[in-house]
């Protein structure tokens, strides 16, 4: 078995709920993978099962090829890094790192070297001698992360570090801990609701909700080929527009019945197999639907909001009764009240089916 | 605070004035009276004659006096420290996820309900040599087994002790529980990944995040130790002979027993200046910690 | 992985509980403080079912033979202190004559003063609060003699007037700051709006902060109930002869008896006085607590 970190069929129970109803999960080592979900959808309470923090119902854990169920988490060989940093609050930062070597009873010299290299790495050194307190959010974080640095362990386990920090630093520590991943080549298991990380930091993300994974797949693969209507909803900024209507072969040709238009599905090939009546969803993300001088492809909307976001500007128009969100360049001129006409993109677009959600 | 309350200062200043009238003339007035009459060499009744600070003199001098301020030493000591011990103690057992947590908790708490005389009174039967502990002890053959402490004049005063550590501790316990409760979970988590045992997490991070809470601690308890009046009383009323009078025992015998008005006046402003020495210190040195950490912010 | 090892198990769902020695000492510390804390209470419930013959074999811990309730009736109607044989229904009464006043008088004064110190900035506020605090740190024994004239002068002295002024102008320090405190955690905005709305100093008091100080009320009740309920010395000096509260009525009658002293009955009367504040706390538990740590917040 190569995965670095292994579940296989765990489930955790919190008294009579199921938190995480049997769920598998390989990890590669040196992958940087996400668990992305929303409050609630088991993710920090799996990452914490791997810490051994948590006890497991049922299942196993392993890590690095040993049966780790029912080891302490100090045998693990893991690290993590909590969302409110966790430092111990009258130990200067060099103490803070150098605590857990001290308490292991590591050779001086030792304990120094690895100190200096997490410092090395993280731009800890002119911080070494202060307080917790008199660190700003970022530096603490940076901290908490070199916590975890001196312990040499393979596996990094982050949950949500960066949810307590204002959106410029979060930006600015997302990216460092990217460098630090390929600079590093830990595996590292990241947890976190906020998309944006997950898609920026990931190799591979597990999307989950209630408990159980509902894709597991590369930023591309979730984003471009989203396998349910949650995935397809909770990835991408503005969310991707659903439109719900019943499948119908014209003429040989699949369309969408959607109220009393017709969008034509032929570019579509997941479209062809489908029976006539059956109710679908198709899904457009935004930057996929382009105003164009009017054409018999196009759809005709009425513009109702205008958001100009500098780089990009999103308009929301009105169409057969339903709102879309559209991408579109920064000089956009238009203006609510007017009436557009939307080229939709739909060879890239996503079928799901009404009832399962799933795609098809 | 910075509140800026809105409203007529007038009404308000003047449904102050029973405080104001309180805080002049019962804590001023009384304390300046007090202070007066101990620079006097007042017996009976105030004379107003002045003999600046004879009184002090002579009650250090006093037998009874050095005996008393001795024991309320040995009583801080002993009740202050056990107390701290044995309430952080059962506070870290409860906090350690025990079932039967509140049960526990009653128990522990409980004699802090009772009045000091109901303290003292117990104590006083169960170390009875003749139908106390001891005595079925004895009964049972053990008869190494001592537990009359309040029948000796060396070890009286520890009785006192015992007393006061079994009905202060469940204060300690709550007011530690309330500490420990507020330590950051996350803590607690970081420490178990990086395999730091338990008693390590209690020394060097728990403890000294305690700081606050062992401070407010130790000044109840501090208070409440030099204000010991009823315990001793109930328990053994000072003796045997003097052994156990402790300084509020002193004045109030001085006051209305022995008519000795000055001298038992000096004695309270005696006991005055020890609270002051210990409170302000503790009081500075929290407002020094309240200040640097809104400065941090 | 050692407890893989121990059980020779494979590791698959939740750990086997092995019940480690920590976790056993852990209950034994435990259970051995709840016995330290029970034993005299234990004892004292045990020796006054006894009759005075089971007492003298001096077996503390054994149980009376019957429930001899003798001694409790003897405890609240007959026992003597000195020439008095009135038992301590006297003194019990006494403390509720004096208790029930003090402490709803203490409580709204207190809940008064915190409101008016909190919310409207009256000058000298900040200074008269600083030094409430520090005057609650003042040992009794410095306002004795002078309370004592002064009570004597306003014919107050050894009365029941007398030690319920006592016990309320003793508990302002405590009170006054529960209730500024708990006052300046309502927001503001509350007390901005009821101004805005045309209500007064004492309506905005009446009709918004005292309905809505309720848990406050409680805990201060509490608190002052237990309290006023246990003093001894104030009630000592101040309360006269005729109205010596339950614990004064106690003392005396456990510690000044000439001839064999009746166990039993200073046992049941021991009992019977720390009653009413064990029954207060049980009953609040938890409200009991938040007196605590309320005030050991110093301001």
């Amino acid at each position: 078995m190569n995965a670095a970190v292994s579940i296989r069929e765990v489930d955790i129970a919190y008294g009579a709920a199921k938190v995480v109803s049997g769920l598998d999960l390989d990890i590669a080592p040196g992958e940087f993978i996400v668990l992305l979900g929303p409050s609630g959808c088991g993710k920090s309470t799996l990452l914490n099962a791997i810490a051994g923090l948590t006890e497991v119902s049922d299942g196993e854990i392993w890590i690095s090829g040993k049966n780790a169920t029912w080891a302490e988490p100090k045998d693990r060989g893991i690290g993590m890094v909590f969302q409110s940093y966790a430092l111990y609050p009258r130990m200067s930062v060099a103490d803070n790192l150098s605590f857990g070597l001290r308490v292991a009873g590591l050779p001086k010299a030792e304990i120094a070297q690895r100190v200096g290299r997490a410092a090395e790495i993280l731009h800890l050194e002119p911080l070494l001698k202060r307080r917790p307190s008199d660190l700003s959010g970022g530096q603490r974080q940076r901290v908490a992360i070199g916590r975890a640095l001196v312990r040499d362990v393979d596996v990094f386990l982050f949950d949500e570090p960066l949810s307590n920090l204002d959106a410029k630093l979060r930006g600015e520590l997302r990216v460092e801990i990217k460098r630090l991943h390929q600079q590093l080549g830990n595996t590292m298991i990241y947890v976190t609701h906020d998309q944006i990380e997950a898609m920026t930091l990931a190799d591979r993300i597990a999307v989950m909700r209630d408990g159980v994974i509902q894709q597991l797949g590369t930023p591309a693969e979730i984003y471009h080929q989203p396998a349910n209507l949650f995935v397809a909803g909770f990835i991408g900024s503005p969310q991707m527009d659903l439109i719900e209507g019943v499948m119908r072969h014209e003429n040989g040709r699949a369309v969408l019945e959607v109220g009393s238009e017709i969008l034509p599905l032929d570019k579509l090939a997941s479209a062809a197999g489908l029976a006539d009546g059956r109710r679908i969803v198709l899904g457009v993300r935004p930057e996929h639907i382009v105003p164009r001088a009017p054409s018999p492809h196009a759809v005709s909307a009425d513009v109702a909001v205008v958001e100009p976001m500098g780089a990009d500007t999103v308009i929301w128009s009105t169409w057969n009764g339903r709102s879309l969100g559209t991408r579109v360049a920064g000089d956009f001129a238009g203006r609510a009240g007017d009436t557009v006409s939307l080229d939709v993109d739909l060879a890239k677009a996503s079928l799901f089916d009404a009832g399962t959600g799933l795609r098809l | 605070m910075g509140r800026r309350a809105i409203g007529r200062p007038w009404t308000a200043l003047l449904s102050l004035t029973p405080l104001w009238a309180i805080v002049v003339l019962v804590y001023f007035g009384t304390t300046f009276w007090t202070a007066q009459i101990s620079l006097t060499d007042s017996h009976l009744l105030p004379t107003g004659h002045f003999i600046g600070l004879g009184q002090y003199g002579r009650l250090f001098a006093t037998q009874t006096w050095q005996i008393s301020i001795q024991n309320l030493l040995i009583l801080l000591i002993l009740v202050v420290g056990g107390c701290l011990v044995l309430g952080f103690l059962l506070a870290a057992a409860l906090d350690r996820a025990v079932r039967f947590e509140n049960s526990f908790r009653t128990i522990f708490l409980y004699p802090y309900a009772l009045s000091f005389v109901v303290t003292g009174l117990v104590w006083q039967w169960l170390m009875n040599p003749d139908l106390g502990i001891q005595a079925t002890f004895h009964q049972l053959g053990l008869t190494w087994f001592v537990f009359d402490w309040t029948m000796h004049r060396e070890t009286a005063i520890y009785a006192v002790a015992l007393a006061g550590i079994w009905q202060g501790s469940g204060l300690v316990m709550v007011l530690m529980l309330a500490g420990l409760r507020g330590i950051d979970q996350d803590i607690w988590r970081a420490a178990r990944i990086e395999g730091i045992p338990v008693h390590r997490i209690y020394r060097s991070i728990v403890l000294p995040q305690l700081t606050p809470t062992i401070a407010t601690a130790v000044t109840i308890l501090a208070m409440g130790v030099i204000k010991t009046f009823d315990l001793v009383i109930a328990l053994t009323n000072g003796g045997p002979g003097t052994s156990t009078v402790v300084p509020a025992k002193f004045i109030m015998d001085n006051l209305f027993g022995r008519q000795n008005l000055a001298l038992a006046t000096a004695g309270a402003m005696v006991m005055l200046l020890t609270v002051l020495a210990v409170v302000v210190p503790l009081a500075y040195a929290q407002n020094v910690r309240a200040a640097r950490q809104r400065n941090a912010l | 992985m050692s407890v893989a090892v121990a059980t020779g198990r494979n590791p698959r769902g939740p750990r086997p509980v092995i019940v480690t020695p920590g976790r056993i000492g852990l209950y034994v510390f435990l259970v051995a403080a709840a016995a330290f804390f029970l034993l005299p209470a234990y004892v004292m419930l045990l020796t006054s079912f006894k009759t005075m013959d089971e007492i003298r074999q001096a077996h503390i811990f054994g149980w009376p033979s019957g429930l001899d309730f003798g001694a409790w009736f003897t405890a609240w109607g007959n026992a003597c202190s000195g020439q008095d044989c009135q038992g301590v229904a006297v003194g019990f009464w006494n403390s509720v004559k004096i208790t029930v006043p003090s402490t709803i008088i203490s409580v709204l004064f207190g809940a008064f003063n915190g409101y008016a110190l909190s919310f409207w900035r009256a000058p000298g506020s900040k200074v008269l609060f600083a030094v409430i605090l520090i005057a609650g740190f003042i040992p009794f024994q410095v306002f004795m003699y002078p309370m004592v004239r002064a009570l004597s002068t306003l014919g107050i002295y050894n009365s029941l007037t007398g030690i319920v002024a006592i016990h309320v102008i003793f508990s302002v320090p405590l009170l006054t700051l529960l209730f500024r405190n708990y006052y300046a955690s309502i927001p503001l905005e509350l007390f901005k709006a009821a101004r805005v709305d045309g209500a007064g100093f004492w309506r905005i008091f009446v009709s918004i902060m005292l309905p809505m100080s309720t848990p406050m009320l409680v805990v201060a009740g509490i608190m002052q109930l237990t309290g006023i309920w246990n003093d001894f010395i104030l009630g000592l000096v101040f309360a006269g002869r005729d109205n010596l509260p339950m614990t004064v009525q106690l003392n005396n009658i456990v510690n000044t008896t000439t001839g064999e002293r009746l166990y039993n009955v200073n046992m049941a009367a021991t009992i019977l006085t720390a009653l009413v504040p064990l029954i207060a706390y049980f009953v609040s538990g938890r409200w009991f607590v938040r007196g605590i740590t309320a005030g050991s917040v110093k301001g």
